[in-house]
């Protein structure tokens, strides 16, 4: 393969195969997508596909309130069921301070669109029958958070942008990138050579070495999460219930199966995708512990995958000074495949016309070199 | 009655395993997420060598069709018969049980202390 | 002294009757044998429906492993009933909990196939008919029910471990995962090597003290060391050694045997998670993560059962199962049987079935170029014998009545044969989780005949940067005959006592 193209995206994550799709949708011609496994062998595959709204700072509440709308009418505009459901999320609170931060936030919350609520102890047990109330004070429930499936996103953005004439190359990886005169790319990768003006730098956790091939620094950092997934039961969870606390996660499938996973604080920075036993050790307690019946029931897979984490923990956007033609999304710190139609949406409006329609200023590689971080206290992990 | 059943688990028949091949999942990991084989219960212990002999053999072999038929049907070249990540744990383990069995020695010493 | 063995049915007991609930009606069996044995014997013989098209299931691979027995005692979902010993009391039930209108989708599922994508591409508008799909998909997915009005009952609990399992170490030089020909094998050498280097002291009685002596592990998810050596009846050869080597395991004071004992997954560079088996669905056991220096999977190998039509109906199991049942179980599960394989497997299976007084409607050999020329054993020759034939469908309702198959390698004359067990006996494939899990590669093997093609590991030895080596013995590195496994087990043993032992010298001398 030796030959040219308007956009190189290089990632068959969510985000690339999103981004592909509004291109196309956009009208751009002859865009190539690389990915060096199959679509989805990153993050958006090991993923929990959650989907939230209920967030801290309003960049996020307004990006993921979007999202969801997107979401709602996606499997619709795509030709597939993305398995989008609707069976909202539960937030436990459990401390004081939680208390006070969600009681504080949800107000905002309604004001931009997102009705989220505060419940207590007695609501959540008729909204979630099973769960260990004992140390619970309070929760915090949005009915129209939800689930997707991962897998079912990225075959429907990837069919939908292959309708519309992108190129997807799986198993193609991008080795170098250099910069030519005359503005263009030479993107090398182990199947050939393209060039092209335009790149797309959405490579997941691998965002920040592929942007060093053009001496780019992203100051993001990965970290294993670990997730496993239960038999199929009969559906008997309808929100997906998390501690913000405690990172922890889980809910029911469209197929049965409890999808879940807990963090670990203490784990430091690795590329490692290997499974480990003391996550499994942990995960049952905590679940042992928050919801009782499901003590008898069987974890049948675990598998583990990257969170790409930035110094605040919110996703980096844009363009890169100085390097005409780029453009990364990165850094979505374990909540990347939630915003992805709208950041895809974003990208690809600022790759065309050069504008936004909603700002991403904020989220620029810029602010990492000018004082003070602000972080959303309701990153999980 | 009367299907070729490739996977059990998932109730997954042979026909859509070639199916999915012809709508373009080629390599058994999108294989197995698309159709759901070998992601039940039994993590296709049951399933996924059956999955790999059809995609190899790229015939469905349960209605013996003459060689230039089966050619003229595969939809299977270019397959790379791979054996997926395989995850832990081997056999399903009930929530219960996955707790540390050291645990109870640690707590005799202490509690005889 | 003898092994000292997880708490297993023991075949030799009197048998004590069990009164248990199957779905409202009070059935009696006998404690300890198998839940599904009992059921069998009360004529319930469908153990579950599948999901999508709701055909029925029953007892099929003997080992917990396929799903296809797993049915919900005393409020526990997907216990596998093959296996799982019987108590007095229990309440037993199937786990199909359709709503009421699912019997009509899955009427129509039975029908028409559903097409690959079925769910991804059908119904995604309008919006309300995809909400009702997404609704009515919702409802007939999943299998096992959960009570959500229990209390927390097990919930940090002090696990209740089982015999031997209790004393397992933390780590050892060595750990062989399966006690087969090849792990036993395996274990001694290993011992042999590693006590030839140290010079420790032996002798066959054990307390605890020599305990901590035990630096090989050799654990078996079975009550009884000799893995599948059981059903070789006509083989005296091979009982006699498969005795001997157990007992020396049994008396090796540097060998450590935890029967009952099941590897739960391999965790790079060198951590097995390992479980308990046996014992009462409600005990509470825990599991332990236990370390090596290096590892020999001598995990033996699994049924494939053939692709043909209905090849998951009731009564189809394959001979690794048919050993389990007839051997470990004693009952079968049908009087007249049809055998579909090739080469040594399936003479051995037939000279099995014959031993337990099963007619045999014919003998099946599959295609004309099977890997393995027959010897033909102690099958006498007025069995029916039917060569080169490829078998292309089970017939019959919720039981198999009969197996179609066609001559001449599926171009001849198509024949009907009448049994109400259909055996097939094939080489097994390669236990591949464990090893796949130490990252071994495998290909797919090139045998003419599909039903003989298996996926076998590239290589037999594997080390990591640390030098952790991890190596396969027996079916599981593909071998078959049983003196080679025993021979490789013993190479593979040698390998990792001395992979053991350069790791020790290298951490003694940093
Ligand atoms: C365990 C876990 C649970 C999570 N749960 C949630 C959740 O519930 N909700 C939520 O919103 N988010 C969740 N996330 C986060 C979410 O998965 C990610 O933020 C999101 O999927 C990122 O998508 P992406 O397309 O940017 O990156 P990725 O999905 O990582 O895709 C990047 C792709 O680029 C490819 N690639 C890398 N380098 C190259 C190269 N050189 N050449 C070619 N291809 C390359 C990779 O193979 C990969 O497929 C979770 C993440 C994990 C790990
Ligand atoms: S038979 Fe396919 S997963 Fe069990």
């Amino acid at each position: 393969m030796n030959r040219t193209a308007d956009m190189v995206i290089i990632g068959g994550g969510v985000n690339g195969v999103a981004c592909a799709y509004y291109l196309a949708r956009r009208g751009m011609k002859n865009i190539v997508l690389f990915e060096k496994g199959y679509l989805g062998y990153g993050a958006t595959g090991r993923c929990g596909g959650g989907i939230r709204q209920q967030w801290g700072m309003d960049e996020n509440i307004i990006l993921a309130r979007d999202s969801v709308r997107m979401f709602e009418k996606l499997s619709h505009e795509l030709g597939f069921n993305i398995f989008f459901r609707q069976g909202g999320y539960l937030i436990l609170i459990s401390d004081e301070r939680d208390y006070d931060l969600i009681s504080k936030t949800i107000p905002r919350q309604n004001e931009l669109g997102v009705p989220a609520e505060l419940l207590e102890p007695k609501d959540i047990a008729s909204l979630v029958p099973g769960l260990n109330l004992k140390t619970i004070i309070a929760g915090a429930y949005c009915p129209t958070d939800g689930t997707a499936y991962p897998y079912a996103v990225l075959w429907g953005y990837a069919e939908a942008a292959k309708r519309r004439g992108v190129d997807i190359r799986l198993h193609t990886e991008v080795l170098i990138i250099s910069r030519k005169s005359g503005g263009t790319y030479e993107v090398t990768t182990t199947n050939g050579t393209v060039h092209t003006p335009r790149i797309l730098n959405v490579a997941g956790a691998a965002t920040r070495n592929t942007a060093s091939m053009l001496g780019i620094v992203i100051p993001t950092k990965p970290y294993r999460h670990e997730i496993a997934v239960s038999e199929p039961l009969k559906s008997f969870l309808d929100p997906m219930v998390i501690s913000i606390r405690k990172g922890f996660y889980f809910s029911q499938s469209l197929r049965g199966e409890i999808v879940g996973g807990i963090g670990d604080p203490d784990e430091p920075s690795s590329s490692s995708t290997a499974s480990s036993p003391e996550f499994l050790f942990r995960y049952a307690e905590a679940l042992r512990k928050t919801f009782p019946a499901l003590g008898k029931v069987r974890i049948i897979r675990q598998w583990a995958g990257l969170y790409d984490v930035s110094p605040d923990a919110r996703p980096i956007i844009g363009t890169v000074d100085g390097v005409d033609g780029y453009y990364h999304a990165c850094g979505f710190s374990g909540h990347g495949f939630m915003l992805s139609p709208v950041v895809a949406k974003l990208l690809s409006e600022l790759i065309t016309t050069g504008k936004t329609s909603i700002p991403i200023d904020s989220l620029n590689l810029k602010r990492f070199s000018e004082p003070g971080l602000t972080r959303d206290p309701y990153v999980v992990g | 009655m009367g299907k070729t059943i490739i996977c059990h688990c998932e109730d997954i028949s042979i026909e859509e395993l070639f199916s999915a091949v012809e709508q373009g999942y080629k390599d058994i990991e999108s294989i197995k997420r698309y159709t759901g084989i070998a992601t039940g219960t039994c993590q296709g212990k049951c399933c996924l060598i059956q999955t790999l002999r059809a995609l190899a053999s790229g015939d469905d072999r349960s209605s013996p069709k003459t060689a230039s038929e089966s050619a003229a049907s595969t939809p299977l070249k270019g397959i790379a018969v791979k054996m997926p990540t395989i995850r832990q744990p081997v056999i399903p383990a009930r929530i219960d049980r996955i707790i540390k069995a050291g645990e109870k020695a640690v707590k005799k010493a202490t509690g005889k202390a | 002294m003898p092994v000292e063995k997880n708490p297993a049915p023991d075949p030799h007991s009197e048998p004590s009757k069990a009164v248990f609930d199957f779905e409202g009606r009070s059935l009696e069996g006998i404690a300890g044998e198998p839940i599904a044995k009992s059921l069998f014997r009360a004529g319930i013989r469908i153990l579950s429906y599948s999901v999508k098209y709701h055909r029925p299931r029953g007892i099929h691979c003997g080992r917990g492993r396929c799903g296809m027995c797993h049915m919900e005692v005393d409020g526990i979902p997907g216990i596998p009933t093959c296996n799982t010993p019987l108590e007095n009391g229990m309440k037993i039930r199937r786990q199909d909990f359709r709503p009421f209108f699912a019997p009509v989708l899955t009427a129509a599922a039975r029908r028409f196939p559903l097409p690959a994508g079925f769910y991804y591409r059908r119904f995604t508008k309008p919006v309300f008919l995809k909400n009702l799909f997404m609704d009515s998909l919702r409802k007939m997915a999943g299998v096992g029910r959960v009570t959500l009005d229990e209390e927390e009952r097990l919930a940090g609990i002090i696990p209740d471990c089982l015999g031997t399992f209790d004393r397992i170490k933390p780590h050892y030089d060595v750990i062989v995962v399966g006690a087969g020909l090849s792990g036993m094998s395996a274990a001694l050498s290993a011992a042999s090597s590693v006590s030839g280097k140290r010079g420790d002291a032996s002798g066959p009685q054990r307390n605890e003290a020599e305990q901590d002596n035990m630096r090989i592990l050799l654990m078996d998810e079975y009550p009884n060391p000799g893995g599948h050596s059981i059903g070789h009846q006509d083989d005296s050869g091979l009982l006699n050694k498969r005795d001997d080597l157990a007992r020396e395991v049994a008396e090796h004071p540097l060998i450590h045997v935890a029967s009952g004992t099941l590897a739960q997954g391999f965790y790079p560079p060198s951590t097995i998670l390992i479980a308990p088996t046996g014992g009462s669905i409600a005990s509470a056991q825990g599991m332990k993560q236990v370390t090596a220096r290096a590892f020999i999977f001598a995990t033996g190998a699994y049924d494939i059962i053939p692709l043909f039509e209905n090849n998951e109906l009731p009564g189809i199991f394959g001979s690794r199962a048919a050993r389990l049942f007839l051997e470990r179980d004693g009952y079968s599960l049908g009087k007249t049987a049809a055998v579909y394989g090739t080469g040594a497997e399936l003479e051995r299976t037939v000279s099995l079935l014959l031993s337990k007084s099963i007619d045999i409607t014919a003998v099946v050999e599959a295609g004309a170029n099977p890997r393995e020329t027959p010897a033909r054993g102690s099958v006498p020759e007025s069995v029916q014998r039917i060569s080169n034939a490829h078998l292309v469908s089970a017939n019959g309702k919720r039981w198999i009545d009969s197996a179609t198959l066609i001559t001449e390698a599926g171009r001849g004359e198509r024949i009907t044969l009448r049994c109400n067990m259909l055996c097939t006996a094939f080489r097994g494939q390669p236990a591949y989780e464990l090893p796949h899990q130490a990252k071994f590669n495998f290909s797919l093997s090139d045998d003419v005949l599909d039903e003989e093609r298996i996926m076998i590991p590239d290589e037999v030895e594997r080390r990591d940067a640390t030098g952790t080596a991890c190596i396969l013995a027996g079916e599981a590195a593909g071998e078959t005959n049983w003196r080679r496994k025993i021979e490789q087990g013993k190479e593979a043993g040698e390998k990792a006592a001395n992979a053991a032992s350069a790791i020790k010298e290298t951490g003694e001398k940093a």
